[in-house]
């Protein structure tokens, strides 16, 4: 069996291991959207959803009390979620068997020609950048604010995070990377968005079609919600019956579906970054641009939204690359392949988030506790600790290479400290900010 | 009270068929605009048949003497027309609330929205237009009524175009920027009548059209070489909507009655000569003026697509 169908198969059965019924039918839903072609399969997964919904608000609601009614409720929908995952599974075998029979090639891992909404996506090394750019300089004469020399290669199915103080340019980074504002110098490409050169360079009118934009402060819309998700689909070709089912998916998939009658005044500010974050991904860009998401959304929000970012730019049939904006570094980094760190409008870190603080003299620690610097200083006495700052919220410890958490926490622990927050940035894009 | 008789469920039906199969004839309205003024149409018509009076006749004198002419005019034709522009006003408030992606559209695409943009302006008009000629009776009200009726269309053709370039302004913005358009050129205006002493009326309106003609050549010259700012949009928005008093005039002008001045441009297309809608206006407005504005719409749409430079 395919490599990719074999893993995300194992990932639901882990995910039914677990009980974890939102998350699975999320991960139910992108796999039937990767490997499955059948608008049946696509029904069937929605109405489990529905009726996962409606148990979850039934037990919400207290109108179900008996947990063993509960129990065996949330089992025969975890049985649906096996059942049409095999059966998806079965058909896409088969579709692998014909091919190799066509084709007279036994090797299973090729996918039919036939069908060719089977194809999975390669990896994402094997395709040329969505984006690139060298050197690219914007200059605000005005202000006398420079974004200068940015090299910068987004890639389908990679998430970059774009990290830095306020007005530090990432919004200027953006506007240049969607067309919304010309650069003064440098040079900008779509390679995998623009088949033939043009006369000026970038054509944007074709490359525009493939970007979606999400700007910080969200426009505002006339119409219900699902008018909206609607119309999104048929100014992109999408029309009929296949609008209907593409709508209803998204709608479900980003948990909208109670909220598709809403019009814009009456939704919340998460409520209202979903929709856009819907709009945007329903007609499958292949670059998504996304602007401090994270702004206005409360934990759990930005859990949801993050993680369903992460799902999608991971499809296996319709990959993205999204480039994405935020000051919440933690969850950034939970998500991203790739960190740029702005400063000053200077690129000051880009590549893998693994090789951020690579070449480090230090080591670097965050401590949260009741204790005033004198007596904590006392306490890591003996350790290779060179600095301790407190940035008005909590301490910076800094340290040799040799200086690591477990020994700082031993001392701490030893000496009954109450620790309320702790964590190693020594990788982290966090350590730029110091 | 039921919203049934006002959003009828086979318009509902209709307008979800638009949405996810036609999305520029969903978003042009144009099933709401048809299905209210043809409704307030029939009923206004009706209500000029009911509620007219027939001109008081005096046989002593051999002489028809009709009550209150006047007032007719104020009730029926200014009052409803004012509603009109404000339901105008209304429908382009739709059309900026919604962003459409035209940059699809190929030329003829762009030729047919102005064209069913422009139908939907013409409806708006109509229910006012049914009022008009079922209740006034007095021949030279009905005829200032009727120029009153060319003159507001004229200035209207511009909103078949808005459509496709007020979402890249906020509302405010484009008050001032008419507010200003319109304090520029009243000053150009005054400086010129009082500094040159100009007497001759056309003379001023030259200079007007001229300077006009630059701003548009200034305002194509950036789009076409994709360096425009925020400010050239702006002018490039006046331009559009100062357009019907170039274009119909000049096109109805050239057409048919030579060139003289710019003074009998605007009388014959205004029809101020007493030929309020002639075939003429039809035409011009209709197949060239809409051609123009297809084409214009075309070129600033497809330009801004393009990043814009900001100092």
């Amino acid at each position: 069996m395919n490599k990719i169908i074999s893993e995300r198969s194992i990932e639901l059965d882990l995910l039914l291991q677990d009980e974890n019924l939102p998350r699975a039918i999320n991960r139910l839903l992108d796999f039937v959207q990767d490997f499955s072609t059948n608008p049946q399969f696509v029904t069937n997964a929605l109405q489990i959803s529905a009726d996962q919904r409606q148990l979850a608000r039934s037990i919400e609601e207290q109108s179900l009390v008996n947990y063993q009614e509960i129990d065996q409720k949330n089992q025969q929908i975890a049985q649906r979620i096996a059942d049409l995952k095999q059966k998806i599974i079965e058909v896409y075998q088969l579709a692998i068997q014909v091919h190799a029979q066509n084709t007279r090639e036994h090797e299973t891992t090729n996918v039919p020609t036939a069908d060719a909404a089977f194809i999975p996506a390669k990896g994402a090394e094997s395709f040329p950048p969505i984006m690139e750019c060298y050197g690219l300089t914007k200059m605000y004469r005005k202000s006398g604010f420079t974004l200068a020399n940015i090299d910068l290669q987004l890639r389908l199915g990679e998430i970059t995070g774009v990290v830095g103080e306020n007005g530090n340019g990432k919004t200027t980074l953006f506007k240049v990377i969607t067309g919304n504002l010309q650069h003064d110098s440098g040079k900008i490409g779509f390679p995998l968005l623009q088949r033939a050169k043009h006369a000026n360079g970038v054509n944007w009118i074709e490359v525009k079609s493939e970007i979606a934009y999400v700007e910080q402060e969200l426009p505002s819309w006339y119409g219900t919600l699902k008018q909206n998700i609607q119309l999104e689909l048929t100014q992109h070709g999408i029309t009929g019956s296949q609008n209907e089912r593409d709508a209803a998916y998204i709608l479900e998939r980003l948990g909208l579906t109670e909220h598709a009658q809403k019009k814009w005044s009456e939704l919340s500010g998460g409520y209202k970054l979903r929709f856009a974050l819907a709009k945007a991904l329903v007609w499958k860009p292949k670059l998504l641009v996304i602007d401090e998401p994270l702004a206005n959304l409360d934990v759990r929000s930005q859990r949801i939204v993050l993680n369903d970012m992460k799902d999608l730019a991971k499809s296996a049939k319709h990959p993205i690359s999204i480039i994405i904006s935020s000051q919440h570094l933690h969850e950034i980094e939970s998500i991203a392949d790739n960190l740029v760190f702005l400063q000053q409008g200077q690129m000051k870190f880009s590549g893998e988030k693994e090789d951020i603080g690579s070449d480090r003299q230090h080591n670097f620690f965050e401590l949260s506790c009741k204790l005033d610097k004198q007596a904590l200083d006392g306490l890591l006495t003996g350790l290779p600790v060179t600095e301790i700052e407190h940035n008005g919220l909590s301490y910076v410890i800094t340290g040799t290479k040799e200086l690591e958490g477990q020994k700082i926490l031993q001392a701490l622990l030893h000496q009954n400290v109450e620790i309320e927050y702790f964590r190693n940035i020594s990788n982290s894009a966090k350590r730029l900010f110091l | 009270m039921s919203t049934d008789i006002i959003k009828p469920e086979f318009l509902k039906k209709i307008d979800n068929y638009l949405l996810t199969n036609s999305p520029v004839l969903w978003q042009s309205r144009i099933i709401w605009v048809a299905f209210y003024s043809l409704t307030l149409f029939g009923i206004f018509f009706m209500f000029g048949d009911a509620f007219d009076f027939e001109p008081y006749y005096s046989y002593e004198y051999n002489y028809k003497y009709y009550h209150g002419e006047k007032n007719d005019q104020m009730i029926f034709f200014f009052i409803p027309m004012f509603l009109s522009v404000l339901m105008l006003c209304y429908w382009l408030y739709t059309q900026f609330q919604q962003r459409i992606d035209y940059s699809k559209l190929s030329l003829m695409g762009f030729f047919g929205t102005v064209l069913l943009n422009f139908i939907c302006v013409g409806l708006i008009f109509l229910p006012t237009f049914g009022l008009t000629i079922s209740t006034i009776d007095v021949g030279r009200v009905m005829e200032s009524s009727m120029e009153g009726f060319q003159r507001v269309l004229t200035f209207a053709v511009a909103a078949s175009i808005l459509p496709f370039m007020i979402r890249q302004f906020s509302l405010i913005e484009m008050v001032l920027t008419v507010f200003f358009g319109f304090i520029y050129c009243l000053g150009v205006m005054l400086v010129l009548v009082g500094l040159l002493e100009i007497r001759k009326e056309s003379l001023t309106v030259s200079f007007l059209v001229f300077n006009y003609l630059v701003f548009l050549g200034y305002v194509l010259v950036k789009f076409g070489n994709r360096t425009y700012t925020q400010q050239t949009k702006r002018l490039a928005l006046l331009c559009v909507l100062a357009l019907p008093l170039i274009i119909p005039a000049f096109v109805s002008y050239l057409g048919f009655h030579g060139w003289r001045s710019f003074e009998y441009s605007y009388e014959y297309t205004f029809g101020f000569k007493g030929r309020e809608f002639s075939s003429l206006w039809i035409v011009s407005s209709v197949v060239v003026v809409l051609a123009i504005y297809g084409w214009l719409a075309r070129f600033i749409y497809r330009a801004t697509l393009f990043p814009i430079r900001r100092k």
